[in-house]
């Protein structure tokens, strides 16, 4: 080797390095997005494509936050991995425990079997929504029941089944969580006067493990009038838990910012 | 799933150098960006094994077979530069450096890395920059020893007329 290649092997090796590598919040937010597709791509469901319109489907109807129709569409077509408006890894402590949530459910799910088994306490479903034992585990199970299609149309997909859209562990503030959902009131009434907007709605099962080995579930929808219950299933309460439980789902974190999601959304335990 | 021990350290520390390693072999400093983070991303499941061996070793690895998939996917078309982009003059003080020195030789390095077939370039970079052996190039390129040889005589011949044609 000449003199000639020694300097120029000098220069390709000393050229000054970057002084900035990447960030690991960067690297962190990789590792999320790896996990969705592989996740939720083995599941193999297909985004559906959104766009907002408003129209009469019931009560129970919920609502999407802006963003979510572009994010979705965007989606449409490309990959089977819908993309969460916000990265839940960044609080590092998110899983995907897609194995943990049904892979399905229908328009109108049930919450999903009982009993609860051993959750350490003597927890009567029908008179409190969950136990007041801290969980050892939460993950947020999310399902895409209402969307609009393409073209401005509604198109309300009563009586099929949707796929598993998101999974969510949810890191931190379980102890936060079993005090804030322990406490609720149990519904007053059998009807309640409800503003009727249409609007897509998601379906979200909170699945609550215990050291035990009991499971204990709860069901919100998301709901552009507010008014749908949250339930276990015995339990109802009147209490609006859909932007609580999309916050929370987002954050990966319960805490009293996503309690604190919809104004006025204090429990009223 | 929590944050490795150690990983966040790892990447502040050694990202800079990977990114300058990437950026050599691509040419693209937003894309060797995107290879360094998604190789740290794919390397931190495996982070508690492979902190007890070489990890930087193990991530070059990654990042090599990134780059070299990414090229066989969305790089066919791309076609060696025959000529080298003109460098900035006059702009430091005589006998000083000037503030953009360091930033010069880099972009000139590249583009003169740039030049080289992409095979070819990645012999280069790996034999010659990351010093690695020749066994341990066609190890990781899934070449022959004496392709290795070869290519990286004949990518070290051609930067060498790139560079002194400057």
């Amino acid at each position: 080797m000449s003199d000639k290649d020694v300097h120029l092997l000098d220069r390709l090796r000393q050229a000054p390095p970057f002084e900035e590598g990447v960030s690991f919040a960067e690297v962190a937010r990789e590792v999320g997005r790896q996990r969705r597709v592989r996740g939720i791509g083995a599941l193999g469901g297909g985004a559906a494509a959104v766009v907002l319109g408003l129209g009469i489907v019931s009560g129970a109807l919920g609502g999407l936050r802006p963003g979510d129709a572009t994010s979705v569409a965007a989606q449409a077509g490309a990959t089977a991995a819908p993309s969460l408006k916000t990265d839940p890894f960044e609080s590092r402590t998110v899983a995907y425990p897609v194995e943990l949530c049904p892979e399905s459910v229908t328009t109108d799910p049930d919450v999903p079997d009982q009993p609860f088994g051993d959750v350490g306490e003597a927890f009567v479903a029908s008179r409190q929504l969950v136990p007041t034992t801290v969980p050892v585990s939460a993950v947020m199970c999310t399902y895409r029941v209402v969307e609009f299609a393409t073209g401005g149309g509604m198109a309300p997909s009563a009586g099929r089944t949707h796929r598993l859209f998101s999974a969510v562990k949810v890191g931190s503030g379980l102890d936060r969580l079993a005090r804030d959902l322990s406490t609720l009131a149990p519904s007053v009434s059998t009807s309640r006067a409800c503003t009727l907007m249409a609007g897509p709605v998601d379906v979200i099962f909170l699945r609550l493990d215990y050291a035990g080995g009991g499971t204990v579930w709860v069901k919100v929808q998301t709901d552009v009038n507010r008014c749908t219950p949250t339930t276990n299933g015995s339990f109802v309460t009147d209490w609006y838990g859909g932007d609580t439980f999309r916050a929370v789902s987002d954050a990966a974190v319960w805490s009293e910012a996503a309690m604190s999601a919809q104004p006025g959304n204090r429990p009223a335990g | 799933m929590n944050e490795p021990e150690g990983f966040r350290e790892f990447v502040v520390a050694r990202s800079p150098r990977m990114v300058h390693t990437a950026y050599l072999l691509t040419g693209d400093a937003h894309l060797a960006r995107d290879l360094v983070q998604t190789a740290l991303a794919r390397t931190w499941p495996h982070w508690e094994r492979v902190r007890e061996g070489n990890p930087d070793a193990y991530v070059k690895t990654v990042l090599v077979r990134l780059a070299t998939t990414w090229w066989r996917r969305k790089w066919r078309g791309e076609i060696p530069t025959e000529v080298l982009p003109e460098r900035a003059v006059g702009s430091g003080s005589a006998g000083m450096p000037s503030a953009t020195a360091g930033v010069d030789d880099r972009l000139a390095l590249a583009a003169a890395l740039r030049t080289l077939p992409p095979g070819q370039r990645r012999v280069v970079v790996l034999r010659y920059v990351e010093d690695l052996s020749i066994e341990q190039v066609a190890d990781l390129l899934d070449l022959a020893p004496g392709t290795v040889k070869s290519q990286a005589a004949r990518g070290l011949a051609k930067l060498r007329e790139v560079l002194v044609d400057e």
